[in-house]
């Protein structure tokens, strides 16, 4: 089976993602990938899909889609959205057989407990584009990757990658889902104090963590505003000091006081004082925070933030026994289980954050 | 902070360690942060994931799972007490770029602004740019978007208090003491005052990346007719610039 996906309609900030550049700081480029990672990993395990396939990231709208060709397995993951095939509601965090004609729409994200603002769709054999600088997740930024290094326009297909049973690749037998994870209602993000943290005042760095924050509209895959109320004054800032290189999750005090977030395209290297860090464990959490929730930030240690990352890793490696049939019939059983099975080797075996 | 003293170890979040050789704009300091990068790159140690180098320190990640903390900095205190890094020679292994410049025009529209600040004529002010050997003191901010220096001291001007639109890939542009050079187009606050044929990134073509840190530019400047024919040349995937080893 292969084939490809029309884009009929598609929202402002849709992208083509996988787990992007790492090794390329020292030249200028952030790493970049998925805003959050899990889900990327969620659909391989749904779809039986390769470490480096590439999913459609939607940021708080995703469009309206229709397999051309044949029918396309897909799967939803990453902050439930409202979908729908031919205006019928589908389940999220499942995979799902998609037939030639049927039209795929994807709202906003559901108003639940369990939200975020990144949904994405996976294919099976995931989308084919040719690798830039070692792998096809878009950079905005710096323009590489994706669809000519932009957000999805509409009126083209996109191609899917050769998944026929010669490929050595898997043919889902069955619709799949998986649970809704925990991350998607963290509303509070841990952090670490930054360097820079000591030429804070404390009351300052007290602030960061008494107070309630939301994320503004201002937000992007390079960096991430918090929202000051207005009877919120600004936050202390300090003169900016040398460049140094900065990491995903710094928290930055920029010079009119309020605090950002850098995310996957941020610069590599920055000049503004870094208060704290949110840790790695939460970074698909502040990720996914939509605009507007109020949250909290809360200081741990390093070892609690190591332990943290352990746990994190452990879930993903064993999200593949997370794995279940949408409709259980006794006759697909067997075969499921040794879906699982050959998923948890190879697609989520060594995943990090 | 000042009282602190250099170099100096600190923790960046659960997987990063930043080591600092200064907290000024000093040629020791950056030269120190190069040899630094250089032996530790050699030294291939298991957790290590990227060593990310900039103007002042570097940045290293690690996965906390394969090396804890403690053990990193460890090993990167005795790294730091093995040598007097801030003595460091420039990397003998360093590349030097003859890079051909169009100086004024409409590629270098703040050059007149630029020679009138320095109190000097056009002419002068092209020639110490060119005759100044300039360091890669950093990559960042932009793909392949090098920060070089230093300039002599009376370049010591401040950015422009408000950012220009974008400026083509291969501007030069300059202030406190360095240059600029974009390999992609960019809003800047820094003044533009000549422009290069030659491109430090393509998306195309492994290594996608040419100048590195430490890497050694001087500039030469050419007329509009070669700007052109070079720009060509480049258009059609030509290789204009080859580096050299130093002397």
């Amino acid at each position: 089976m292969s084939g490809r996906l029309e884009i009929l309609h598609v929202g402002p900030s849709v992208t083509l993602q996988d787990h992007g550049r790492p090794g390329y700081a020292r030249f200028g480029l952030s790493a970049g990938g998925a805003m959050d990672r899990y889900a990327l990993i969620e659909g391989a395990v749904l779809l039986g899909n390769e470490h480096d396939d590439a999913a459609l990231e939607m940021a708080g709208y995703g469009g309206k889609f229709r397999a051309l060709d044949g029918p396309l397995w897909i799967a939803l993951t990453g902050a439930p959205m409202n979908a729908y095939i031919d205006d019928k509601s589908i389940e999220w965090r499942s995979s799902l057989l998609l037939h030639p004609g049927e039209i795929l729409e994807i709202g906003t994200p559901v108003k639940t407990s369990c939200t975020g603002t990144y949904g994405y769709l996976h294919i099976t054999g995931g989308f084919e584009v040719k690798p830039e600088i070692g792998a096809k997740g878009t950079h905005l930024r710096a323009g590489i990757g994706g669809i000519e290094g932009k957000s999805l326009t509409p009126e083209i297909s996109l191609s899917v990658g050769d998944n026929s049973a010669d490929s050595g690749r898997l043919t889902p037998v069955a619709a799949l889902r998986l649970p809704d994870p925990d991350y998607l209602r963290r509303r509070t993000i841990r952090i670490l104090w930054g360097p820079q943290a000591d030429r804070f005042k404390p009351e300052t760095r007290q602030r960061l963590l008494d107070e309630e924050f939301r994320l503004s509209h201002r937000r992007d895959r390079m960096a991430m505003r918090l929202e000051l109320e207005s009877d919120q004054p600004a936050f202390e800032s300090l003169l900016t000091g040398l460049s140094d290189p900065v990491q995903d999750g710094d928290i930055q005090m920029t010079g009119d006081g309020v605090p950002t977030i850098l995310v996957r395209e941020h610069q590599p290297t920055g000049g503004y004082p870094r208060v704290a860090t949110v840790i790695s464990a939460d970074h698909a959490a502040v990720a996914q925070l939509p605009t507007g929730e109020p949250f909290r930030f809360e200081i741990v240690t390093l070892e609690q933030a190591v332990e943290a990352l352990r746990q994190w890793r452990k879930q993903i490696r064993h999200l593949a026994r997370l794995v279940e049939p949408v409709i259980r019939s006794p006759e697909e059983i067997d075969n499921l289980l040794d879906y699982n099975l050959i998923d948890g080797v190879i697609s989520a075996g060594d995943q990090t954050t | 902070m000042s009282s602190q003293s250099f170099p100096r170890i600190t923790p960046a979040g659960d997987c990063g360690i930043m080591v600092l050789f200064g907290d000024t704009m000093d040629t020791a300091v950056n030269t120190a942060t190069h040899a630094f990068d250089a032996a530790l790159r050699t030294q291939c140690w298991d957790g290590v994931e990227e060593i990310t180098p900039a103007i002042r320190g570097l940045l290293v990640r690690y996965d906390p799972l394969t090396v804890p903390m403690a053990s990193l900095r460890d090993r990167l205190s005795e790294l730091l007490a093995s040598k007097s890094w801030l003595e460091s020679e420039p990397d003998p292994n360093r590349r030097i770029w003859r890079l051909p410049a169009l100086y004024g025009g409409e590629h270098g529209p703040d050059l007149e602004k630029v020679a009138e600040m320095l109190g000097q004529s056009v002419e002068r002010t092209i020639s110490e740019h060119c005759e100044s050997i300039q360091t890669v003191l950093m990559l960042g901010f932009a793909p392949g978007c090098a920060y070089l220096g230093p300039l002599p001291s009376h370049w010591d001007m401040p950015r422009l208090d408000y950012i220009k639109p974008e400026v083509p890939p291969g501007s030069i542009s300059v202030a406190v003491k360095q240059t600029v050079l974009f390999a992609t187009a960019i809003p800047t606050g820094w003044r533009t005052i000549a422009r290069t044929p030659f491109l430090s990134f393509s998306k195309v073509e492994s290594p996608y990346f040419y100048l590195a840190p430490g890497d050694e530019i001087v500039f030469e400047p050419i007329d509009a007719e070669t700007f052109d024919t070079l720009s060509n040349e480049v258009a059609n995937g030509k290789t204009i610039v080859s580096p050299e080893a130093p002397d």
